[in-house]
């Protein structure tokens, strides 16, 4: 294979043969993979909802099948899935393990969890056996060595919008190689002073997407934007879209597949987060304009797609006043993905709760009544201690005239709902307002709760 | 090429009756009676007259006359054309034999309707003075389909009857064969009905539909002002048939009578098992909701259709009436379910909720871009080895749809072959019919199968007895679901199928009356 970065656009009646073309515009799969090798194919495995927040299964198959038609002596599909999920649980929910191997692929239990019944010695080995231990920004995160060893690796990336790097590119896709656990960023202890405004939390994120993808690079790598969502994205399907572009992207290199996708949606990849990181640190590496196209004329393509929503107030949830501080991404992030869910799932809910205020992010607004305020992330819950809703005045007996006289005396606001964290956890957020609000009054919360904490126990063995 | 005599004589006593209400007589109250034209059912004349007054008007059009043009095979010639008069309430009461000469469509494009309809009109308004306000051309084929159809009328049992409607329909429709103009919004309904359900033969549907329902005997009584009519169905094992009743001719006075008294007197009369009521001009707003959708219909559209019915059933005894009275109603069962912590007090019914959770239920689950088939089975209909269920799917599978469902509604229905979902050579389940059919249609996300006998208990035990106390046959058709002999589901959606009575119940009742 020569060096050159080549990245074809294809299209057609179906993802299939859209990526056919696609890889056969690359040379063919024989170009990448060659008799008796493994390989390993990244996929989108998030939930264990329907399309697209998990891979387009008909592409999927179909690259496997040209894998093994190359020789491909195994053929391994895996990847994490979002927080408190376990891969078993999503493939038992979705027969994936069942249905690969129909069609000659394997499903890899990278987090082990198809082996729930074995000692807790037994459980260690097979992490270490697993994984392997890799620096990265101070920081030691699991690598799954069957994608370490692997003779080629694959990149499938279903593109769908984000809500913060725009659009769903083949880097993020990159990063869900390690656990959930690892890709969580989380501030110090006594944070640095501008972390906000510095927007830390998003620097610290898009270095380590970075550092992951340096660990093991794809040989091929494939945004499918055949059929993308658009909208609210990526788990909002209410509010969100099915955008049939059918077009493939495939490239032999993952910045410049990316590059090319978001030229391909109309926007300018020097604004995105992730390529403009690239670039400024990267200068002369590679020249993304000399890109060799190949395919379609990516001059005369010309998509348009809603986008997630860019301002948390511009998300309307009925009774919820929305009070802002200085966020950083990690909260404007959770917060979307918090407000989209209540407005979203439980609609019923909200007609069944009091007026409340939602403050985030550091030195937020007033709050409109001192009753149900929902303080939400550390920076909200530290930055505020010394507000006055924090304490309330009420009438009672003053103990200075041994209770004889009437006084106005100040107490602690008990109305005020604290969700710590730096972001806060959903799934904690959801399970403090059932606390707080009572499981009667969110019935339907009440009810997705039973399921979503029920898969949590299938993934302690992770965190073994 | 004409209609035969059967139809002609029926449509000639219903002229002759509308022609004297024109000349202002009263209504004849000897109840002749006729047949619905173009179907067996037996009505009085006084009433279909009515219920065409209130029908026809929102349904087609409310204004007068219609033109009927018989045109040859190749559409190059008018066979033969009929002036029908009528009342702005759609009520036909003469019919003019009009003569064109064979050039009058010459250059005529059918797909141009309105063109065709304005030189009629002006034809007609020159000729005999009369404006139309419909045209309707037929191709002879057209008339040979409504003559088989009609030519056994008097004889022909409702069910076979209503198997050869469903198939001549399908055939006008499919295949060019009728034209209306301006199209009324139910033919725009039913077209776009049959083109989602991918050209499915409705005959192969409406047996489908109608296997499914157990042997049952009801009335539905309609009322509006001046118009009280009664309709008895009745479902044996082999035929169906409904009768239509004026009630005008029965002494009740329906402004002071106690809805329980009336309900149990025509219960007795009519020796029925169960009776409703419901307000007639409230049932025909629903059903123009309905047509006015387009299909398939949008999420908000579903919502919005699914809303009113669940509020028009949360509404008991204030729109609808029914003796006996559902079960759940009963005091003592609604104070026992409450204490063993069981809410179902449907009068407060979340109506307003309930769309939103199916479709936020189905999204999560199927996604927006999605291919599932559903397998019905007739497990019933062989004597087999309960252990052998895989390899008897090859004998019990009934009928098999491939459902493709896209932005989150439903895209389109497929009929499939056996040899589409059953393979000769492997071990039938579910797994493998899921594996091999996404090599064959693309990936599909699940494969449900379904026995007819448990829809059926399920229709019998919560849709027709819901006035009978029957905890033991409910309890025996809810078990069946864990039965995969009777349902089953690949892959097993555990997470969202082990559902609790009594956390969902919170969702479905409101804590308050909205
Ligand atoms: S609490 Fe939220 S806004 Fe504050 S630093 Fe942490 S993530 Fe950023």
């Amino acid at each position: 294979m020569n060096n050159e970065v080549s990245v074809s656009i294809t299209t057609g009646d179906n993802p299939k043969d859209a990526v056919i073309k696609g890889i056969n515009n690359l040379g063919g799969i024989s170009k990448f993979i060659e008799k008796d090798e493994t390989v390993f194919i990244k996929i989108n495995l998030t939930s264990i909802t329907g399309f697209p927040s998990n891979v387009n299964f008909n592409t999927l198959i179909e690259i496997i099948k040209l894998c093994k038609t190359a020789g491909a002596k195994k053929v391994y599909i895996g990847s994490f899935p979002y927080e408190n999920l376990s891969i078993k649980d999503v493939s038992d929910e979705l027969g994936l393990k069942e249905f690969l191997e129909y069609y000659g692929g394997e499903l890899v239990f990278l987090d082990n969890s198809d082996k729930l019944k074995i000692s807790n010695e037994e459980k260690l080995k097979l992490q270490k056996d697993s994984f392997k231990e890799v620096e990265v920004q101070d920081f030691i995160i699991q690598y799954p060595k069957i994608i370490l060893n692997i003779d080629k690796f694959i990149c499938l990336n279903q593109v769908n919008v984000h809500p913060l790097f725009n659009i769903h590119l083949s880097l993020l896709n990159l990063f869900s190689c390690i656990p959930f656990k690892f890709r969580k960023i989380f501030a110090k202890e006594n944070a640095e002073k501008d972390y906000i405004i510095t927007d830390q939390y998003k620097k610290k994120l898009i270095s380590r997407i970075f550092d992951i993808y340096d660990i093991k690079k794809p040989n091929l790598v494939i945004n499918d934007l055949f059929h993308f969502m658009e909208g609210a994205g990526p788990f909002i399907y209410k509010d969100s879209k099915i955008n049939p572009s059918k077009y493939i992207v495939c490239g032999n290199e993952a910045i410049a597949t990316d590059y090319t996708t978001l030229k391909i949606l109309g926007l300018n990849p020097e604004k995105n987060f992730l390529i403009s990181h690239w670039i400024e640190k990267n200068i002369g590496i590679l020249d993304l304009e000399k890109i060799n196209l190949l395919g379609e004329n990516l001059e005369e393509i010309n998509l348009t797609f809603k986008q997630c929503k860019k301002r948390i107030e511009d998300i309307y949830v009925q009774k919820f006043n929305i009070k802002k501080g200085q966020i950083c991404s990690g909260c404007f992030l959770q917060s979307y993905y918090l407000l989209n869910f209540l407005k979203t799932f439980l609609l019923k809910d909200l007609n069944y709760l009091p007026q409340c205020s939602y403050l985030f992010g550091a030195n937020p607004l007033e709050p409109d009544s001192p009753n149900n305020i929902i303080l939400y992330g550390d920076c909200a819950i530290k930055t505020t201690e010394k507000r006055e809703f924090r304490t309330i005045e009420k009438e009672g007996r003053d103990i200075k005239t041994l209770f004889l006289k009437k006084a106005i005396m100040e107490k602690k606001n008990k109305r005020i709902l604290e969700i710590p964290g730096c972001p806060p956890n959903i799934q904690d957020t959801l399970n403090r307002f059932l606390k707080y609000f009572k499981k009667n009054n969110l019935p339907t919360l009440n009810f997705y709760m039973k399921k979503l904490n029920k898969t949590k126990k299938t993934v302690e063995f992770d965190e073994s | 090429m004409s209609l035969n005599k059967i139809f002609k004589e029926n449509w000639l006593k219903i002229l002759d009756f509308n022609a004297k209400i024109k000349e202002k007589k009263d209504f004849d109250k000897s109840q002749i009676k006729v047949r619905i034209p173009v179907t067996p059912l037996e009505i009085d004349l006084s009433l279909l007259y009515k219920l065409v007054s209130h029908i026809y008007p929102d349904f087609v059009n409310d204004k007068q006359n219609v033109l009927d043009i018989i045109i040859s095979n190749d559409q190059k010639k008018i066979e033969k054309s009929y002036l029908h008069l009528t009342y702005k309430n759609g009520n036909h009461y003469q019919v003019k034999k009009i003569d064109y000469n064979n050039g009058f469509l010459k250059d005529q494009n059918l797909n141009n309707l309105g063109e065709i309809f304005n030189k009629c009109q002006n034809n007609l308004r020159e000729k005999e003075g009369i404006t139309i306000s419909g045209l309707r051309i037929y191709t002879e084929k057209a008339i040979d389909k409504i003559n088989s159809l009609t030519s056994n009328i008097n004889s022909v049992d409702l069910k076979t009857y209503l198997i050869n409607l469903c198939h001549t329909f399908y055939n006008l429709i499919n295949k060019n064969m009728l034209y209306i103009y301006p199209e009324p919004s139910f033919m725009i309904f039913l077209k776009q009905l049959v083109k989602f359900l991918n050209f499915i033969d409705s005959s192969k549907i409406f047996i489908s539909i109608y296997e499914l329902f157990p042997k049952f005997n009801s009335g539905i009584l309609f009322t509006q002002e001046n118009l009280h009519f009664l309709v008895l169905i009745r479902k044996s094992t082999s035929n169906f048939d409904i009768k239509l009743l004026d009630l005008e001719g029965f002494d009740y006075d329906f402004n002071t009578i106690n809805q329980k008294t009336l309900l149990k007197k025509l219960l007795k009369k009519f020796k029925i098992k169960s009776i409703y009521h419901f307000n007639f001009q409230q049932f025909l707003y629903y059903l123009d909701d309905l047509i006015e959708s387009d299909i398939p219909f949008e999420q908000g559209r579903f919502s919005f259709l699914l809303q009113k019915l669940l509020y028009a059933y949360k509404s008991y005894e204030i729109n609808w009436y029914s003796y006996p009275r559902p079960i759940i109603y009963n005091f003592f069962i609604k104070f026992f379910s409450r204490l063993v912590g069981y809410n179902v007090n449907l009068k407060k019914l979340s109506y307003w909720a309930i769309p939103e959770l199916i479709i936020n239920v189905q999204n999560s689950i199927l996604g927006l871009l999605n291919k599932i088939i559903i397998i019905i089975t007739d497990f019933q209909s062989i004597k087999i080895d309960k252990s052998k269920k895989q390899e008897s799917l090859k004998e019990t599978l009934s009928n098999a749809y491939l459902i493709k469902t896209f932005n989150g509604k439903l895209k389109n229905i497929q009929l499939l072959n056996k040899s589409d979902v059953i393979s000769e050579n492997q071990n039938n389940s579910l797994k493998n019919i899921r594996n091999e059919t996404s090599s064959r249609f693309g990936y599909i996300s699940s494969v449900i199968s379904i026995d007819k006998s448990l829809i059926k208990l399920i229709i019998q035990n919560f849709l027709l007895n819901q006035h009978r106390f029957n905890p033991f046959s409910n309890l025996i058709t809810l078990r069946k679901f864990r039965n995969p002999l009777y349902f089953n589901l690949y892959p097993n959606r555990k997470i969202y199928l082990n559902l609790k009575m009594r956390t969902l119940l919170p969702i479905l009742i409101d804590k308050f009356e909205f």
